[in-house]
Parts: C-alpha cells; structure tokens; sequence
C-alpha cells in the first residue's frame, strides 16, 4: 500500500488538488474494473481446476485398479485357460 | 525477515515517479507509508488499499492459470492412459481369454464324446475366473456406474 500511494503521490504531484482528485477518482475506477475482470476469470479457473483435479483423480484410481488388479486376474486366467488347453488337447492326441 | 515481491513494472513506476529516490530508500518510504496509510481516509487511501487488493488478486490469478495448466495436462495424461488401456491393452487379452476359452469348450465336448471326464485330464478353470464374454457395460450415469462397480467388487471380494 505504502507503495502505491508513494506511486500515486509522485505521478500527481504536478497537478492541481482538483485535477489530482479526478484522476485518482479515475484511477480507483480503472483498478476496480481490472478487479472484476480478474476475479470472474479467477472463478472460472478454480472451477475447471477443481473439475480436471475431480477427473484426474477418478481416472487414476480406474487405471490403478486396471492396472493392479484387473489385468493380473486376466492374465492368471489366461495362463490357467492355456494350461488346461493344453492338457485336453494332450488327452486328445493319445490314442 | 518478511520479503515482498513488487511487480517490476510498478517499481519501475515507482522510480520514474520520484526520480532521484534510490531503491532502499524507496522501499523504506513505501513501509513506512503503508503503515500510516492503513488508517487513513480519502482517496489516496482508498486507490492504494483497492489496488493493493487488485495486486493480490492478480498474484492469486498468476497462481491459479499455473494450477490450472498443471491440473489440465494432469487430466489430460490420465485421459490418454485410461483410453490406451482401455482400447489397446485390455481388449486383446479378454479376446485371447474369450479364444481360449472357445478351444477349452470344444475339447471337452470331443473328449466327452470319446468318453472321457476332461476334468479328471486337465488342471481346472480358475472358479473366481473373470467374464469375458460380455462387453464391458455401458453406463448412464456416474452414480450408476459407482454402484455397479461397488457391487461387482463385493462379488468377487476385490482388490
């Protein structure tokens, strides 16, 4: 603050009382127009920060368990369907 | 120590507004007004306390487009692991187990009509063995699709 009041200080010193009012009137105008710009982008932002963190974490927990569980299960039984193929066909070869 | 970070462009500012000021001697004055400006009244103070609150916000908004791309290349990458598995991992091993499990069948019925018990010849399936026979089913909703995973686990007691 104290920064931007040296600022404002020093940028309307060579102006009348009046004049240096108007201007920092204008100012506060401006500087809160910029505000709502930036706070309505600012809402949008966490919204779809909040929604890509939401699906994120849904999918990683989707592939973890694909990953972790499902694709071990289906290639135990894969491993166990060969097995038992195998055998039969065996079983079917001997005379 | 409490460290401020100034945009350089407002120091900059800063500096042309009073030429001939050096930078500590600046800093301390700015301190220092801030200080007395916190109770004061008038214009002055109210374009100092909003746009210092204007300066906090856009520091949060830097902030927030950083988490923002983070957050956006985070799901975009679960998005593109999720679909790899789902259309290039999985399916070839359920089609595998699907073959195999074609094969299995005509086996046993050509070794039943020689007779034979294929089970007495051949290790067993696996009883907790997943289906593989359907396509993965097609969900209308999130909160569906949560229930049906809920009861599928408890069915089959896992992971």
């Amino acid at each position: 603050m104290g920064l931007l009041d040296a600022l404002v200080e020093g940028a309307l010193a060579d102006l009348p009382g009046a004049a240096a009012r108007r201007a920092t009137a204008e100012a506060i105008g401006r500087v809160e127009a910029l505000a709502a710009v930036m706070r309505f982008e600012l809402h949008g932002l966490r919204e779809r920060l909040r929604q890509d963190e939401l699906a994120a974490r849904m999918r990683e927990r989707e592939i973890a368990m694909t990953e972790g569980w499902l694709l071990p299960r289906l290639r135990r039984d894969v491993a166990a369907y060969e097995a038992r193929l195998e055998a039969l066909l065996a079983a079917l070869r001997e005379p | 120590m409490t460290v401020v970070r100034v945009p350089r462009s407002l120091w900059e500012a800063l500096r042309r507004a009073h030429p001939g000021t050096g930078d500590d001697a600046l800093a301390r004055a700015c301190v220092e007004r801030g200080r007395r400006a916190l109770g004061e009244d008038g214009l002055r103070a109210e374009f100092a306390r909003r746009t210092a609150a204007a300066l906090l916000l856009r520091t949060e908004l830097l902030d927030a487009r950083g988490r923002a791309r983070e957050a956006a290349a985070r799901e975009r990458a679960s998005y593109e692991r999720h679909l790899a598995l789902e259309r290039e991992v999985v399916p070839p091993i359920r089609a595998r187990a699907r073959e195999l499990r074609a094969a299995i069948a005509g086996a046993e019925a050509d070794l039943r009509a020689r007779g034979l018990d294929p089970d007495a010849v051949a290790p067993p399936m696996p009883v907790d063995a997943l289906s593989v026979d359907q396509e993965p089913p097609r969900y209308r909703t999130p909160e569906e699709r949560r229930r049906r995973a809920v009861e599928f686990f408890r069915r089959v007691g896992g992971p």
